[in-house]
């Protein structure tokens, strides 16, 4: 009789342990949201091509595109989708009005398109720029350069990326 | 976790520290941040982490701001920017990484500016010595 009762105790506690463990096992899998999560981010995870082409089309608000403007030096194959190099030069003399308010960086294959925006003012001296972005295909990159004065310039080219960035 | 932390707060700045009256100086500036885009999913556990990026940066000039710029989660981790700036007076350099989390980071650089004399152009009105005698 002893000995049925501690076998039946042993029992139920190892039964206990496993069932903690199995709750724990689901608690890790649940994805995790932070407190602010819910207004800072949106989990628009695949590129929205329609929404991107939007975005453009409410920089350029049908004005006229000026050529030769802004040039963008970008490399022609990227290794790594997580570090490309690009710069670019705005074709302007920075005395008034005739300066680059705004140039916008665009990847419209990214889930988020929009890149950095760059406000510039006369006292940089020259509208030259270099940084370091994430592509996840290989794709166009869009500058599109708004000066003070009202008028807009805008460039592409194409860089092949062999490993995509997770952006 | 601490170790990741001070990680993120490391910031870079290489600026000239003489320049000509009116020349064109490029300033190369580097943040060491992981910049999150809130988009990565851990492989084993599919929890995502959370999004944390540097969002705005801002230049300024003898107090002055010459230079905005605004990012996205489509900017590298480390991010690295170079831009030019004309300098007219000796002057403070600062430049200020605004985190999503409203965490801000400085680093600050003094760049003297001397006019073709080889004479140090200060950024208020001096009077010289000698000169002007009223000055005591």
């Amino acid at each position: 009789m002893n000995r049925r009762k501690v076998l039946m105790l042993l029992g139920s506690m190892s039964g206990l342990f496993s069932s903690l463990r199995s709750v724990a096992k689901e608690e890790v899998g649940r994805p995790f949201r932070d407190r602010f999560q819910s207004y800072r981010q949106t989990f628009r995870v695949e590129p929205d091509l329609e929404e991107a082409k939007r975005i453009v089309r409410n920089i350029i608000k049908g004005r006229k595109l000026r050529t030769d403007l802004i040039s963008l030096k970008a490399p022609d194959i990227a290794e790594n989708g997580n570090t490309v190099p690009i710069s670019f030069s705005v074709n302007c003399s920075m005395f008034n009005e005739d300066y680059p308010e705004v140039v916008h960086i665009l990847v419209l294959d990214n889930p988020f398109p929009e890149i950095a925006k760059f406000y510039f003012t006369p006292e940089s001296g020259q509208a030259d720029l270099s940084i370091r972005i994430r592509m996840r295909t290989s794709s166009n990159i869009i500058a599109i350069a708004e000066m003070a004065d009202g008028s807009i310039g805008k460039t592409e080219s194409y860089v092949d990326v062999t490993i995509g960035a997770c952006s | 976790m601490a170790d990741e932390n001070r990680k993120n707060w490391r910031r870079r700045l290489r600026a000239p520290e003489t320049a000509i009256k009116g020349e064109i100086i490029t300033i190369k500036t580097m943040a060491e941040h992981i910049m999150e885009p809130g988009v990565r999913r851990d492989p084993d556990t599919g929890v995502i982490y959370p999004k944390k990026i540097i969002d705005h940066v801002y230049v300024r000039y003898n107090g002055k701001q010459v230079f905005k710029s605004q990012w996205y989660s489509g900017v590298s981790a480390n991010p690295f920017m170079a831009f030019k700036l004309k300098v007219e007076s000796t002057g403070l350099l600062e430049i200020e990484w605004v985190d999503d989390y409203g965490q801000s980071t400085f680093k600050r650089a003094v760049i003297d500016v001397y006019n073709d004399k080889g004479e140090l152009i200060y950024p208020f009105a001096v009077d010289k010595p000698g000169k002007n005698k009223e000055v005591i």
